[in-house]
Protein backbone atom coordinates (compact mmCIF):
# COMPACT_ATOMS: atom_id res chain seq x y z
CA UNK A 1 0.00 0.00 0.00
CA UNK A 2 1.45 3.50 -0.83
CA UNK A 3 2.39 5.93 1.70
CA UNK A 4 -0.34 8.57 1.70
CA UNK A 5 -0.06 12.03 3.31
CA UNK A 6 -3.06 14.70 3.40
CA UNK A 7 -2.10 18.27 4.87
CA UNK A 8 -4.70 21.04 5.52
CA UNK A 9 -3.11 24.37 6.10
CA UNK A 10 -4.09 27.40 7.66
CA UNK A 11 -0.54 29.09 7.22
CA UNK A 12 1.22 29.77 3.70
CA UNK A 13 2.21 26.06 1.80
CA UNK A 14 5.52 25.96 0.26
CA UNK A 15 5.59 23.33 -2.68
CA UNK A 16 8.86 23.74 -3.22
CA UNK A 17 9.88 22.73 0.93
CA UNK A 18 6.88 19.83 0.56
CA UNK A 19 8.55 18.66 -2.98
CA UNK A 20 12.16 18.01 -1.31
CA UNK A 21 10.72 16.39 1.94
CA UNK A 22 8.75 14.15 -0.50
CA UNK A 23 11.93 13.44 -2.92
CA UNK A 24 13.94 12.32 -0.25
CA UNK A 25 11.18 10.40 0.95
CA UNK A 26 10.82 8.54 -2.05
CA UNK A 27 14.42 7.87 -3.30
CA UNK A 28 13.28 4.58 -4.88
CA UNK A 29 10.64 5.81 -6.72
CA UNK A 30 11.38 6.44 -10.85
CA UNK A 31 9.36 8.52 -11.25
CA UNK A 32 7.87 12.13 -9.23
CA UNK A 33 4.94 13.95 -10.98
CA UNK A 34 3.94 17.73 -9.22
CA UNK A 35 1.12 19.94 -9.32
CA UNK A 36 1.05 23.37 -7.93
CA UNK A 37 -2.24 25.36 -7.98
CA UNK A 38 -1.86 29.18 -7.62
CA UNK A 39 -4.24 31.57 -6.53
CA UNK A 40 -5.00 33.85 -10.10
CA UNK A 41 -5.25 37.43 -9.90
CA UNK A 42 -7.57 37.56 -12.53
CA UNK A 43 -10.79 36.87 -12.75
CA UNK A 44 -14.06 37.67 -15.04
CA UNK A 45 -15.33 39.54 -11.79
CA UNK A 46 -11.84 41.49 -11.79
CA UNK A 47 -8.70 41.93 -10.55
CA UNK A 48 -8.29 39.22 -7.00
CA UNK A 49 -6.83 40.43 -3.72
CA UNK A 50 -7.34 37.16 -1.74
CA UNK A 51 -9.86 33.73 -1.76
CA UNK A 52 -11.27 33.09 1.69
CA UNK A 53 -11.40 29.04 2.01
CA UNK A 54 -13.83 28.44 4.30
CA UNK A 55 -13.12 24.90 5.96
CA UNK A 56 -14.98 22.27 8.49
CA UNK A 57 -12.21 20.91 10.90
CA UNK A 58 -12.59 17.77 10.79
CA UNK A 59 -14.83 16.85 7.88
CA UNK A 60 -12.13 19.05 5.92
CA UNK A 61 -8.83 17.17 6.67
CA UNK A 62 -11.20 13.98 6.22
CA UNK A 63 -12.37 14.85 2.47
CA UNK A 64 -8.74 15.44 1.63
CA UNK A 65 -7.46 11.75 3.20
CA UNK A 66 -10.42 9.84 1.38
CA UNK A 67 -9.58 11.55 -1.71
CA UNK A 68 -5.78 10.72 -1.71
CA UNK A 69 -6.43 7.18 -0.53
CA UNK A 70 -9.17 6.59 -3.27
CA UNK A 71 -5.93 7.61 -5.77
CA UNK A 72 -3.58 5.18 -3.59
CA UNK A 73 -6.05 2.31 -4.49
CA UNK A 74 -6.47 3.14 -7.75
CA UNK A 75 -2.88 3.76 -9.36
CA UNK A 76 0.26 2.19 -8.68
CA UNK A 77 1.93 4.41 -6.64
CA UNK A 78 4.47 4.13 -4.13
CA UNK A 79 3.07 7.67 -2.20
CA UNK A 80 0.69 10.31 -2.39
CA UNK A 81 1.00 14.07 -1.10
CA UNK A 82 -2.08 15.98 -0.78
CA UNK A 83 -1.17 19.59 0.88
CA UNK A 84 -4.31 21.87 0.77
CA UNK A 85 -4.49 25.67 1.84
CA UNK A 86 -7.54 26.64 4.15
CA UNK A 87 -7.96 30.05 5.59
CA UNK A 88 -7.06 33.59 3.41
CA UNK A 89 -4.99 32.73 0.73
CA UNK A 90 -3.22 35.94 -1.41
CA UNK A 91 -3.60 35.92 -4.64
CA UNK A 92 -0.70 34.15 -6.52
CA UNK A 93 -0.01 32.41 -3.49
CA UNK A 94 0.07 28.26 -3.81
CA UNK A 95 -3.35 26.64 -2.83
CA UNK A 96 -2.69 23.80 -3.51
CA UNK A 97 0.15 21.24 -4.14
CA UNK A 98 -0.25 17.30 -4.65
CA UNK A 99 2.49 14.87 -5.79
CA UNK A 100 2.91 11.01 -6.93
CA UNK A 101 5.68 8.98 -6.60
CA UNK A 102 5.64 5.33 -9.03
CA UNK A 103 8.06 3.11 -10.53
CA UNK A 104 6.83 4.66 -13.97
CA UNK A 105 5.49 8.05 -14.79
CA UNK A 106 2.07 7.06 -16.13
CA UNK A 107 1.08 6.27 -12.95
CA UNK A 108 2.47 9.27 -11.46
CA UNK A 109 0.89 11.65 -13.68
CA UNK A 110 -2.62 9.93 -13.45
CA UNK A 111 -2.65 9.69 -10.00
CA UNK A 112 -1.98 13.82 -9.47
CA UNK A 113 -4.38 14.58 -12.27
CA UNK A 114 -7.00 12.22 -10.38
CA UNK A 115 -6.54 14.01 -7.24
CA UNK A 116 -6.61 17.59 -8.50
CA UNK A 117 -10.04 16.30 -10.67
CA UNK A 118 -11.84 15.48 -7.26
CA UNK A 119 -10.02 18.06 -5.31
CA UNK A 120 -11.90 20.74 -7.34
CA UNK A 121 -15.29 19.45 -6.50
CA UNK A 122 -14.84 16.93 -3.56
CA UNK A 123 -12.80 18.51 -1.31
CA UNK A 124 -15.14 19.68 1.77
CA UNK A 125 -13.60 23.62 1.67
CA UNK A 126 -15.75 26.59 0.43
CA UNK A 127 -13.93 28.99 -1.66
CA UNK A 128 -15.26 32.51 -1.94
CA UNK A 129 -13.03 35.20 -3.98
CA UNK A 130 -12.71 38.95 -2.54
CA UNK A 131 -11.23 41.64 -4.84
CA UNK A 132 -11.70 45.62 -5.44
CA UNK A 133 -15.34 46.31 -4.79
CA UNK A 134 -16.75 42.36 -5.43
CA UNK A 135 -16.73 39.29 -3.20
CA UNK A 136 -18.34 36.04 -4.65
CA UNK A 137 -18.41 33.04 -3.30
CA UNK A 138 -17.00 30.00 -6.59
CA UNK A 139 -18.93 26.94 -6.79
CA UNK A 140 -17.68 24.33 -9.38
CA UNK A 141 -18.44 25.11 -12.77
CA UNK A 142 -19.44 22.47 -15.61
CA UNK A 143 -15.88 22.36 -16.90
CA UNK A 144 -15.10 20.74 -13.14
CA UNK A 145 -18.19 18.37 -13.45
CA UNK A 146 -16.76 17.10 -16.83
CA UNK A 147 -13.39 16.83 -15.43
CA UNK A 148 -14.63 14.30 -12.80
CA UNK A 149 -16.33 12.33 -14.77
CA UNK A 150 -13.66 11.55 -16.19
CA UNK A 151 -12.66 9.02 -13.83
CA UNK A 152 -15.96 7.68 -13.79
CA UNK A 153 -17.38 6.64 -17.43
CA UNK B 1 -11.23 16.92 34.36
CA UNK B 2 -13.79 18.41 36.33
CA UNK B 3 -13.68 19.57 39.98
CA UNK B 4 -15.72 16.94 42.16
CA UNK B 5 -17.62 19.79 43.35
CA UNK B 6 -18.18 22.05 40.65
CA UNK B 7 -21.13 20.44 38.49
CA UNK B 8 -20.87 19.20 35.21
CA UNK B 9 -22.44 20.27 32.25
CA UNK B 10 -26.21 18.72 30.98
CA UNK B 11 -25.89 16.86 34.32
CA UNK B 12 -29.45 16.86 35.23
CA UNK B 13 -30.34 15.86 31.19
CA UNK B 14 -32.91 17.75 30.97
CA UNK B 15 -30.97 19.67 28.19
CA UNK B 16 -31.09 17.38 24.71
CA UNK B 17 -28.92 19.47 22.57
CA UNK B 18 -27.83 19.42 18.61
CA UNK B 19 -24.91 21.83 17.73
CA UNK B 20 -26.06 23.37 13.84
CA UNK B 21 -23.21 24.58 12.02
CA UNK B 22 -22.75 27.06 8.78
CA UNK B 23 -20.24 26.78 6.35
CA UNK B 24 -19.44 28.96 3.31
CA UNK B 25 -22.29 31.11 1.41
CA UNK B 26 -24.71 29.27 4.19
CA UNK B 27 -22.46 31.26 7.00
CA UNK B 28 -22.59 34.14 5.13
CA UNK B 29 -26.24 34.68 4.38
CA UNK B 30 -27.34 33.19 7.81
CA UNK B 31 -25.01 35.55 9.36
CA UNK B 32 -23.60 33.00 12.36
CA UNK B 33 -21.35 29.62 11.99
CA UNK B 34 -22.64 28.68 14.94
CA UNK B 35 -25.92 27.20 16.81
CA UNK B 36 -26.80 25.20 19.94
CA UNK B 37 -30.78 24.12 20.08
CA UNK B 38 -32.93 22.26 22.35
CA UNK B 39 -34.11 18.95 20.65
CA UNK B 40 -37.06 19.62 22.77
CA UNK B 41 -38.25 22.85 20.63
CA UNK B 42 -38.21 20.91 17.26
CA UNK B 43 -39.78 17.65 16.55
CA UNK B 44 -36.23 15.60 16.64
CA UNK B 45 -35.96 15.29 12.86
CA UNK B 46 -33.33 16.53 10.59
CA UNK B 47 -35.51 17.44 7.93
CA UNK B 48 -37.67 19.15 10.04
CA UNK B 49 -34.32 21.17 11.56
CA UNK B 50 -33.07 22.24 7.84
CA UNK B 51 -36.33 23.71 7.28
CA UNK B 52 -37.01 25.65 10.46
CA UNK B 53 -33.73 26.88 10.82
CA UNK B 54 -32.75 27.80 7.17
CA UNK B 55 -36.58 29.35 6.88
CA UNK B 56 -35.43 32.68 6.93
CA UNK B 57 -32.62 32.51 4.20
CA UNK B 58 -35.40 30.35 2.11
CA UNK B 59 -37.92 32.92 2.38
CA UNK B 60 -35.69 35.92 1.63
CA UNK B 61 -34.07 33.88 -1.10
CA UNK B 62 -30.61 34.20 -0.40
CA UNK B 63 -30.67 30.41 0.25
CA UNK B 64 -32.33 27.94 -2.54
CA UNK B 65 -33.14 24.80 -0.30
CA UNK B 66 -31.83 22.00 -3.18
CA UNK B 67 -28.76 23.65 -3.55
CA UNK B 68 -27.82 23.68 0.64
CA UNK B 69 -26.22 20.25 1.39
CA UNK B 70 -25.98 18.90 4.91
CA UNK B 71 -23.96 16.54 7.51
CA UNK B 72 -24.85 14.78 10.61
CA UNK B 73 -21.60 14.00 12.52
CA UNK B 74 -19.46 15.22 9.64
CA UNK B 75 -20.19 12.81 7.37
CA UNK B 76 -22.83 13.78 4.29
CA UNK B 77 -26.45 12.60 3.84
CA UNK B 78 -29.59 13.02 2.29
CA UNK B 79 -31.81 11.10 4.35
CA UNK B 80 -34.00 12.23 6.96
CA UNK B 81 -33.30 10.93 10.89
CA UNK B 82 -33.92 10.92 14.22
CA UNK B 83 -31.63 13.17 15.58
CA UNK B 84 -29.50 12.38 18.92
CA UNK B 85 -28.47 14.36 22.00
CA UNK B 86 -25.19 15.77 20.90
CA UNK B 87 -25.30 15.53 17.41
CA UNK B 88 -23.47 17.46 15.60
CA UNK B 89 -25.56 19.09 12.19
CA UNK B 90 -24.01 20.85 9.14
CA UNK B 91 -25.49 22.75 6.25
CA UNK B 92 -23.09 23.89 3.82
CA UNK B 93 -22.90 24.81 -0.34
CA UNK B 94 -21.69 22.29 -2.72
CA UNK B 95 -17.88 22.03 -2.01
CA UNK B 96 -15.02 24.36 -4.42
CA UNK B 97 -11.48 23.91 -3.51
CA UNK B 98 -8.50 23.30 -5.64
Amino acid sequence: MAVVETLLLPQALDGQTLYGRFVEANRGAGAIVTFSGRVRGETTAGAVSHLWLDWYPGMSEQSLKAIAEAAAERFDVQALLVAHRCGEVKAEDEIVFVAAASAHRRAAFEAADYLMDRLKSEAALWKREVGEGFARWVEPTAKDADDLKRWTS
Amino acid sequence: MWATDFPQPFSTGSFMKVTVLFFGKVADVMGERRRVLDLADTSGRLFDLRQSVLEPAFASGGLEAQRVLMSVNQVLTNDDRALQDGDEVAFFPVFSGG
